[in-house]
């Protein structure tokens, strides 16, 4: 009895900490936040759980002035350069294998390239690359890319896939990143590309790239900046730009629509307002099961959901998704076992009896 | 339930912040609502916070550093912002003794908190905070410290720490778990 008890209250606090977590992520989404105030409503000790945490919580900032805290912060903050700086030296020495982190999907590897390195990520599964110049390159689930880094410049081809770059600043050397017909050439900055056959998607979360159709290559920084205005197009953060055969779009000042692009690095993709169709073609982009859309009625249909990114229970994930759809879309999943379909609910289980 | 009508904060200043502060609130304003309604679950008092944080965030000095910002740091900001008004308002409520509708609101979640020797438990409680955050394990402590105190957003957690965003979350719950144990039974 008593270790049922302690149990279910380790399950209650469990829930109030990444409920407090989700809080302060500064990404919850309205499903989140109903699903939040559902769970504080069930039960009174879910409430005073999840008030408690957010007490203290509250209360440690009072240590703000602190001298013992001020100087773990400043360590922490110092510890981690260090230690930066030493993986860097390791990976001097060889190409090594760093560290395997956690449950959802993210490993971090050190690469040391001379010369040039192919990385790529199987589906369902992704893997952030500390690059010899110190950018980070992360790879989503089926992605393929090329690094080939030199005196002369730095050169990435994207394959196929998906690959956020957290740039390293160096005056010396550009970033290029060739993805099909263009290639993206940045300075010191944080942003996404994301090629699936002829479609090419940029967003820039922090600084501006710069793209170009042709193949023109600026290994020293002033040469860039000479012909920066020179025919291709600028980003500035917050933009996203889309190619598609002849087609271009861009859309300015559209932070929450980079910060969706990029919800992935968080090990979760969201989904706000977007057509069934396109929902499911994401959704495959992770999962070995695929779905498919059997009924074309149904394709536009508005959606927004939640994909939680687990490598070992992608197939699990993806069906809970689709049974939430089938809760408040007139829609029925049927299940193979290589295979999910999609089809109208003309509400033929009201009729069946 | 929370209130989903998405209201344009009106701001001005003549120093030519206002525009700035005006994408801030066009970018933010619905997840900082969202947060401010997930902790004061529909509470009136809701919409005032909204508000009062934007109007907070325009007054300060360095605005225009801080807006420029990258932007989980900015929405970091507007949630500790948010944070502080609502503990201002819970701490005059609870040194007045009067019980408003903030206080009654809180000690129903809390059971008893608004009494006399709540002041003293509190300096007793935040040492035992801080107790907690010394013994949390490095990395841990690390993330929780970086996050609360340097405001950096998990996503920075991470990119300075060099580990993933999802670590960064366990390690954050992790340490909750460990507030919560040392002060509430240790």
């Amino acid at each position: 009895m008593k270790e049922r008890f302690d149990r279910r209250k380790k399950h209650v606090e469990r829930r109030a900490q990444w409920f407090v977590m989700r809080l302060y992520s500064g990404d919850m989404t309205a499903t989140d936040e109903s699903e939040l105030l559902g769970w504080l409503a069930e039960d009174p000790d879910h409430r005073q759980a999840y008030e408690r945490l957010l007490h203290l919580r509250d209360l440690s900032g009072d240590l703000a002035g602190d001298k013992d805290i001020a100087a773990l912060t400043k360590g922490a903050l110092h510890a981690r350069t260090r230690k930066r700086l030493d993986r860097r030296w390791i990976g001097l020495a060889a190409a090594v294998f760093l560290v395997a982190v956690t449950g959802v999907v993210t490993r971090t590897f050190l690469v040391s390239t001379d010369g040039t390195q192919i990385l790529e990520t199987a589906l369902g599964d992704q893997q952030t690359f500390v690059l010899r110049d110190g950018s980070s390159a992360t790879l989503n689930s089926g992605s393929r890319v090329l690094i080939d880094f030199d005196s002369l410049g730095r050169r990435i081809l994207l394959d196929f896939g998906e690959i956020f770059l957290a740039v390293a600043k160096d005056p010396e050397r550009t970033l290029t990143i060739r993805a099909g017909d263009h290639v993206v050439t940045a300075l010191g900055t944080k942003f996404s590309v994301h090629l699936s056959g002829h479609r090419l998607e940029i967003a820039v979360a922090e600084g501006r790239v710069a793209v170009s159709d042709d193949n023109i290559r600026f290994p020293r920084q002033t040469e860039f900046l000479a012909r920066f205005e020179a025919g291709s197009l600028i980003l500035d953060a917050g933009s996203v730009a889309r190619f598609e055969q002849d087609q271009q779009t861009v859309t300015e000042d559209s932070i929450a629509e980079v910060e969706r692009l990029q919800s992935w690095r968080s090990g979760r993709v969201r989904f706000e307002d977007q057509t069934l169709m396109d929902v499911i073609s994401e959704v495959n982009r992770y999962s070995r099961v695929k779905v498919l859309i059997e009924d074309s009625t149904i394709a536009d249909l508005r959606i927004s959901a939640v994909l939680n990114l687990d490598q070992v229970e992608m197939t699990g994930q993806v069906e809970l998704l689709l049974s939430s759809l089938e809760d408040i879309h007139p829609i029925k999943v049927v299940r193979h076992p290589d295979r999910f379909v999609l089809i109208a609910d003309r509400g033929t289980r009201r009729n069946r009896s | 339930m929370a209130n989903n009508t998405s209201k344009v904060v009106h701001l001005r200043r003549k120093d030519g912040v206002s525009d700035a502060l005006q994408r801030i609130a066009l970018e933010h304003e619905p997840a900082l609502r969202r947060f401010v309604g997930a902790r004061l679950s529909a509470h009136p008092d809701h919409e005032d916070v909204v508000q009062e944080t934007f109007l907070r965030v325009a007054r300060q000095e360095n605005v225009e550093e801080r807006l420029s910002r990258s932007l989980d740091s900015v929405r970091s900001y507007l949630f500790s912002i948010a944070t502080n008004i609502i503990r201002d308002r819970y701490r005059k409520a609870g040194t007045r003794q009067k019980y408003d509708d903030l206080t009654r609101y809180r000690a129903r979640a809390h059971g008893v908190e608004s009494s006399a020797e709540e002041v003293v438990s509190a300096q007793e409680q935040l040492a035992d905070v801080k107790a907690a955050i010394m013994k949390l394990s490095p990395e841990c402590r690390d993330a929780f410290v970086l996050n609360r105190f340097e405001g950096l957003s998990y996503r920075e957690v991470a990119d300075t720490m060099s580990v993933s965003v999802s670590m960064v979350e366990k390690h954050i719950m992790r340490a909750l778990a460990e507030l919560r144990r040392h002060v509430d039974r240790g």
